[in-house]
């Protein structure tokens, strides 16, 4: 059950924060930035809630949402 | 979690799928019914089934413009906006409308549209009020009684289940060539297990693409983050840039003389050259800040965006137009948009579409029934001991035969409500989709009592027998049959009345499958759903995979 919340709450956190990543990072246009990692965000979901149902302990599918999101959203904070 | 990495994508896929699968085959079945959306809309509107079929004439253009023009001045009074919808072949038939100006409270004025009669003046004012097509469309988005806002979230959040299983159910997949072409008839979960893997796997690509692009379609509402970091959460701000074109102007309240829109011709024609257009629209007529924006046709262009030029109402200049050239992170998306809603594609393709999306709901409720019958196999012990089946099981089997059995049969309820109801009652089109739901309910209260064979072969038959008999139904019910629109060229009216003809035959040979097969319940039926939604496939497939599924089913 825990494991569910971790993938769909912590999915989207991942999925949010590497979307906001990407759109600070590529040296494109706002709007083509925006659009890419948009786009990119579902793939990104998708592959971080799979991989909460193949890690060993409830205790690490929600850590790791946790820890990447929060690095992500440091990167993104110094950028813009 | 599971000992094992596969055994752990085993039971996601399981879960992922049965949790949200009856949404889905909603979902699915309506989004497939809506690759026909203005077909379907033509259909339920037999005022317009005869004396209004026309097609696109470019030397016609600037008389067709005037007159629409003319009339629309006469027949308004401070509309919001002037539209003169121009015969496609989609639409096949000319229309003036205007929006008028939004109540308080309202976001969007009342609409009204006219149609007009070949070569005349005259208008068609008393067409029914339906739907139409546009029940399945909106049905496949925004569901139906609830928010719309909410309903895209769950639909969204099926969505993105739906990919997620997807791709674990191609992870667990050990051997996806040779399970493709080995079709084990009567062994019961076996043979379900197959015509689920069929069904998923001759489709595959259609179903990725079109899970994930239907995600992209609604992006910006889903995952919001790349707009505020780059345009700090100003959706607006970002859908000018995205679509400087799109961008209205607020109308200035001064009065000014409208120019006619006929006499921008020669401009659009410098820009454009022949290419057809589909609609004129006039914003703010009568106002300084009037707007004249030309649409065209993008005919087979795998595009989805809007493709305009901009005149202003009162000078004639022009403001702007669609670039021709677009960035290719804009092209991408674009064409992403465009192969979800496939609005670029002929008949043909249409039509294939329809099937893969047909397939889609066959993989759906396979994978369902599938369910249904392993875990009844297990229990079958207690059962026969005279213990009744878990709650769970039968809470599965009962929305199962709802929604598999049932959909096909308010489908068909809702196009004889569209014709059977009487033309002056109140909410008209509300009722007809009211009636689609009523059917479903219907169904769901006899699954409440009844989940067994018998149940199954009387909604199906029901179901299928109503979709025959539409064709029969048009005949009684508007001015031409079917014979009379091959002869006039209908092929929209022709096309709806043989499909609608082949899925009730479909649904039919189901029933007679499931009348000589002695194995369990829902599963003999399904496969056949399964494999008749195949059987159609059959004429649009290769050879190769067609010699095997014929040797299968």
């Amino acid at each position: 059950m825990t494991r569910i919340l971790a993938a769909i709450f912590g999915g989207y956190l991942v999925a949010a924060n590497v979307c906001g990543f990407i759109a600070a990072l590529l040296p494109l246009p706002a709007v083509d930035a925006t659009l890419v990692a948009t786009m990119l965000s579902f793939a990104i979901y998708a592959v971080s809630a799979i991989r909460t149902f193949s890690l060993p302990s409830a205790m690490r599918a929600w850590l790791e949402p946790l820890l990447i999101s929060a690095c992500l959203y440091a990167a993104t904070q110094m950028m813009t | 979690m599971k000992d094992s990495f596969f055994r752990s994508m085993t039971w996601l896929h399981t879960w992922v799928g049965l949790l949200v699968c009856w949404i889905l085959l909603v979902v699915f079945f309506a989004g497939s019914m809506s690759y026909f959306r203005h077909e379907i809309s033509l259909w339920t509107k037999p005022e317009l089934h005869s004396g209004t079929f026309q097609h696109y004439h470019a030397n016609e253009l600037g008389k067709q413009l005037a007159s629409g023009q003319k009339f629309l001045n006469e027949r308004t009074d401070n509309a919001r906006d002037w539209r003169i919808y121009l015969p496609t072949e989609r639409r096949p038939y000319l229309s003036y409308g205007w929006q008028n100006q939004p109540e308080a409270g309202q976001r969007r004025g009342e609409f009204h549209e006219l149609i007009v009669k070949p070569d005349s003046e005259e208008m068609i004012s008393e067409v029914r009020e339906s739907k139409g097509g546009n029940f399945f469309y909106r049905l496949h988005f925004d569901l139906h009684y609830i928010p719309a806002k909410f309903a895209r979230w769950i639909v969204g959040l099926c969505t993105m289940f739906m990919l997620v299983a997807l791709i674990s159910g191609i992870v667990i997949h050990k051997r996806i060539f040779k399970d493709f072409f080995s079709f084990r008839r009567n062994k019961r979960s076996r043979s379900w297990l197959d015509a689920h893997n069929v069904s998923s796997v001759i489709a595959l690509p259609y179903h990725l693409m079109i899970t994930y692009t239907g995600l992209i379609t609604l992006m910006f509402m889903y995952m919001p983050w790349a707009i505020v970091t780059n345009y700090d959460g100003d959706n607006q701000a970002f859908r000018a840039e995205l679509n400087p074109s799109r961008v209205q102007t607020k109308p200035s309240g001064q009065d000014a003389n409208l120019i006619s829109a006929a006499s921008l011709l020669p401009q659009v024609k410098r820009y454009w050259g022949e290419a057809p257009i589909k609609q004129v629209i006039i914003s703010a007529p009568h106002d300084s800040n009037s707007r004249i924006s030309f649409y065209r046709n993008n005919e087979q262009l795998v595009t989805d965006k809007r493709t305009q030029i901009v005149f202003n109402g009162v000078t004639g200049e022009l403001i702007t137009m669609s670039p021709m050239e677009e960035s290719a992170t804009h092209a991408t998306y674009d064409t992403l948009m465009s192969l979800h809603t496939a609005r670029f594609s002929d008949f043909i393709l249409r039509l294939f579409f329809f099937f893969c999306g047909l397939l889609g709901c066959a993989m759906i409720a396979t994978g369902a029934l599938l369910w249904a019958v392993k875990i009844r196999q297990k229990q079958q012990k207690q059962i026969n001991k005279g213990e009744p089946a878990s709650f769970g099981l039968r809470l599965v089997e009962g929305l199962n035969l709802t929604f598999i059995a049932g959909l096909p049969l308010a489908t068909s309820v809702f196009f004889y409500a569209n014709r059977i109801l009487p033309l002056e009652i109140q909410d008209r089109a509300q009722w007809e989709a009211d009636s689609f739901f009523i059917a479903l309910g219907l169904v769901g209260l006899l699954a409440c009592f009844n989940r067994s064979l018998s149940s199954w072969r009387l909604v199906l038959s029901i179901g299928g027998l109503g979709l025959i008999s539409l064709p029969l139904l048009n005949a009684l019910t508007s001015p031409s049959n079917i014979i009379d629109n091959i002869v006039s060229g209908q092929w929209a009216l022709v096309g709806f009345d043989l499909l609608s003809c082949l899925l009730g035959l479909g649904l039919l040979f189901a029933i007679k499958k499931l009348n000589t097969s002695s194995k369990p319940k829902s599963a003999a039926i399904k496969k056949n759903t399964a494999a008749e939604s195949q059987r159609q496939n059959l004429a649009s497939e290769n050879p190769l995979t067609a010699k095997v599924k014929e040797e299968a089913l």
